[in-house]
């Protein structure tokens, strides 16, 4: 599905990294998934600063998957800078949370969330959830084209 | 009738004259014919002298024969000088008309004479006897008689003047009789009016000196008799400086007269009298003036009831103001100042002043003053103590008011060196509703006997009124202050409660976030161990996991309801009308959907609609048809109804099933957070669900309770606020 093809997951929560990968793996989602454990990590990557400054930035992720509680840089501010830069201003984010809280969703869309996903405690839908994603943005969906 | 006469008279005159000069035009026309006749009887003279002449003596017969008849003569003779005939010739043509009318004198026959000459020797005399019997001579006769007509109407005429003359003097004696009388009448009524009129009637001169003045003008001014009165000059003795007579008599000099002037003049007893007087002033014959003559009437009384009329004015005008500003200034402090001023202002005395009497009840202190002396004393913190020397003391004390008309004499007044002018003093009790004496106002005057009866009673009257709004003031700046305390209370209030609820927001934030991620990882991490392990662990151990992972969904669950229960709570609601009958219409069809095996009838009344939060009603409906639709369960048939009803007076909606129902017993609980009623092995549910329901009819204004009996169903109704518009 979509090899070669990175995706950006943004977790600071180990078990739920973990999970996340064994619900990708489930899924036989085989792209390369990068795990940045922050929002500035995240960032970092995304812009090669940091210990990401030699990273190659014509390597884009596919999308990214985004918590929204995260330490020093959270989500929304993740979201935020994403949008707000030339270069990532159009990549797919998609907001992957506990949170059903209102104000959330609102406030995700509103800064240009492609999408945004409740993560159930129900291991077995967060598999059938994660599938759907999968399926989605990795086959169905038609990103921009690659240069 | 004399107009009349006088024509005639005037007329005949005329014709009187008319006829003159056509009678005096009649002579002079006669003498003319005379004085022809006489030159013709001449010619005729010669003529014979001349016949004689020549010897031809029978020529003057014949040619005087035909002269005789020609010139209408009666007789010619001619005689000679020795009065020797010597013609006679009588011509008798109508001669008798002629003798007729000689004799009645009518035309007059004279004789006509010429003498005949020879050279310059009378020879003889030709004399012809000749009546002037033209048409003028008949004329004459008319005239005559028309003369005689004229004369005759014309003493008619004068004999009727005469009668009309003496007729109208006649009359205006009768009239000049009647005159004398009535102008003795006259005077005699007049002499009536001027003892006994109320008008005061006066004659004076110029210089003050009283002529005459009537009993009424006497006792106006006080005296007993016009001689006591005589004796005094008016203008030194009944007027003033300030009020001198010059006024008068320059008007006097100008005008003549005076009409409705108002004067004032002093009594004999020194009291002033008001009078409005009419004068004229009467000249002599070198048009200076003589005396003055007027009459005056007593409006003394009417000045004072003026003067008390304006005094009372002035009292309702301050009341009025006084009470105006009463129910208009809340601030006590403002009220009295402005009653002060008011008060000193329109009655215009020396000084006003209100004391308040302090928390200790011992000294009334100052609170306002007007003009100077109140600045310096307010300044001063000018206070009095209560029952002490002071009128004011005394006035708080008594809760009475205290005149003290003369002060000088007033030995408890307290001698103030700011009011050194003060000759009458008052001091006002200001009693609340209870009869409390809350203080007092002092009133000062520079006059003596300063206020009358009626001004104590206007200036208690609205002390009265004073206090009353002063305690209202008082009253209502404990009000606001009391508001205001409120206010910041609720202010406090609001603030804390936004804090505990962003607390419990954030809580709640907290809750949806990091409560469930362990949850997820504990049921995720047990069933990566059921899959991946499944071979390493027994039945049980597959069993114990599964439990596990049980608990942390329904864990999951719980934690969802709570959330919603606390959003049901929060954020804001936007009311609308909303159809209630299509929304439950849609959740029926949406369960239906979710188990279409199963037989339910649903019943529901269409068109309900109810002002609301169509988002939270929602839920309401969810709720209330998923609970109805879970208890029916076990039935195989059930019937779920949706209606409205009027339950005391209110419109109440209802959910009803047939299904298992609950225990009356515990109904109370029904509505409590995690409360069932049901075992889980029976039904499922976290008891969030009409906690929630609750919460929401609550916020609208509304009630939810319900009925049921054990497996014959259950029913929930529900009130909503009724929206007013």
């Amino acid at each position: 599905m979509g090899e070669g093809k990175t995706i950006l997951l943004v977790e600071d929560n180990p078990n739920d990294e973990l999970l996340t990968l064994r619900a990708l793996k489930k899924n036989k989602i085989s792209n390369s998934i990068m795990v940045a454990r922050d929002g500035a990590e995240a960032l970092d990557y995304l812009f090669g600063t940091g210990e990401y400054a030699s990273r190659d930035l014509r390597v884009m992720p596919e999308f990214v998957l985004l918590d929204l509680r995260l330490p020093k840089i959270d989500g929304l501010e993740v979201l935020q800078r994403i949008r707000s830069s030339e270069r990532t201003r159009l990549l797919p984010v998609i907001v992957l949370t506990s949170s059903d809280e209102e104000r959330d969703i609102v406030e995700s869309y509103n800064l240009g969330a492609n999408s945004y996903i409740c993560k159930p405690v129900d291991f077995n839908q967060f598999v059938e959830a994660v599938r759907q994603l999968g399926l989605y943005w990795l086959v169905l969906n038609k990103g921009l084209p690659k240069y | 009738m004399w107009a009349e006469t006088k024509g005639k008279r005037h007329l005949s005159l005329v014709a009187l004259l008319f006829s003159a000069l056509l009678v005096l035009f009649v002579m002079a026309h006669e003498r003319h014919t005379y004085r022809e006749q006489q030159a013709t009887v001449e010619t005729y003279a010669r003529m014979i002298a001349s016949s004689l002449w020549n010897f031809e003596p029978q020529a003057p017969t014949d040619y005087l024969t035909t002269a005789a008849a020609r010139h209408d003569y009666a007789q010619v003779r001619v005689v000679t000088v020795s009065n020797q005939e010597f013609v006679n010739v009588t011509y008798n043509k109508q001669r008798w008309l002629d003798d007729l009318l000689v004799a009645l004198h009518l035309i007059r026959c004279q004789e006509i004479g010429a003498d005949i000459k020879h050279n310059t020797v009378v020879i003889g005399r030709l004399t012809v006897n000749w009546c002037n019997r033209n048409v003028y001579s008949y004329g004459y006769l008319l005239l005559v008689m028309l003369l005689i007509l004229v004369a005759g109407w014309f003493y008619l005429a004068t004999l009727q003047a005469k009668q009309d003359l003496e007729s109208r003097v006649e009359e205006r004696t009768a009239a000049l009789h009647s005159a004398n009388s009535t102008l003795r009448e006259n005077e005699q009524r007049y002499r009536t009016i001027f003892e006994n009129t109320m008008l005061g009637m006066y004659r004076t001169t110029p210089s003050g000196e009283i002529l005459m003045a009537n009993p009424a003008l006497l006792q106006m001014l006080g005296y007993s008799s016009f001689e006591e009165l005589a004796q005094h000059n008016l203008e030194e003795d009944w007027y003033t400086p300030e009020n001198p007579r010059s006024k008068f008599k320059e008007k006097m000099t100008q005008e003549g007269k005076i009409a409705a002037m108002q004067s004032r003049w002093i009594k004999l007893d020194g009291s002033t009298l008001f009078v409005t007087e009419s004068a004229r002033a009467i000249y002599g014959e070198s048009g200076e003036i003589l005396y003055y003559e007027g009459m005056v009437r007593d409006i003394t009384e009417h000045e004072q009831l003026l003067t008390k009329i304006e005094r009372r004015n002035i009292q309702l005008q301050t009341a009025a103001e006084v009470s105006r500003a009463a129910s208009t200034i809340l601030n006590p402090k403002v009220l009295i100042e402005r009653a002060v001023e008011l008060i000193r202002m329109h009655f215009n005395f020396y000084y006003v002043g209100l004391f308040l009497v302090d928390k200790e009840g011992k000294d009334a202190v100052l609170r306002a003053g007007t003009g100077e002396p109140g600045r310096q004393m307010l300044a001063e913190g000018h206070q009095l103590e209560v029952g002490g020397h002071s009128m004011i003391g005394w006035c708080v004390e008594q809760g009475q008011a205290r005149i003290a008309l003369d002060v000088g004499e007033e030995a408890i007044r307290f001698d103030n060196p700011w009011l050194p002018e003060t000759r009458s003093e008052m001091a006002l009790p200001l009693l609340s509703r209870e009869q409390w004496c809350i203080g007092a106002v002092t009133v000062q005057s520079v006059r003596a006997a300063a206020f009358s009866k009626a001004d104590v009673a206007a200036l208690q009257s609205m002390a009265d009124h004073l206090a009353i709004a002063l305690e209202n003031a008082w009253l209502h700046e404990r009000v606001l202050r009391h508001a205001d305390e409120l206010e910041t209370r609720v202010a406090e209030r609001t603030a804390e409660l936004t804090a505990v609820n962003q607390e419990l927001e954030s809580f709640s934030y907290s809750v949806s976030h990091d409560l469930r991620a362990p949850l997820r990882s504990i049921d995720g991490f047990s069933q990566a161990l059921l899959e991946d392990y499944a071979e390493q662990l027994d039945t049980i151990g597959q069993d114990y996991l599964q439990r596990v992972r049980g608990a942390a969904q329904r864990m999951g669950q719980l934690i969802g309801d709570l959330l919603n229960l606390s959003r049901t709570t929060r954020g804001e609601m936007h009311r609308e009308e909303v159809n209630l009958s299509e929304l439950v219409q849609k959740i029926a069809a949406d369960l239906h959907r979710l188990q279409p095996e199963r037989e339910v009838e649903f019943n529901l009344e269409p068109n309900l609609t109810a002002y609301c939060d169509v988002r939270l009603l929602r839920a309401v409906l969810e709720n209330l048809l998923g609970n109805a639709w879970k208890f029916t369960s076990k039935h195989e048939r059930a019937r779920i109804e949706f209606g409205l009803l009027e339950q005391s007076g209110e419109p109440t909606y209802f959910v009803r099933d047939d299904g298992a129902g609950f225990d009356m017993t515990y109904a109370d609980k029904l509505f409590g957070a995690f409360q069932r009623l049901h075992r889980m092995t029976e039904f499922e549910g976290t008891g969030v669900g009409l906690a929630t329901v609750q919460r929401i009819i609550n916020r609208h204004g509304g009630r939810i309770w319900a009925e049921s009996i054990i497996e014959k169903g259950a029913t929930f109704y529900f009130t909503l606020a009724v929206h007013e518009e």
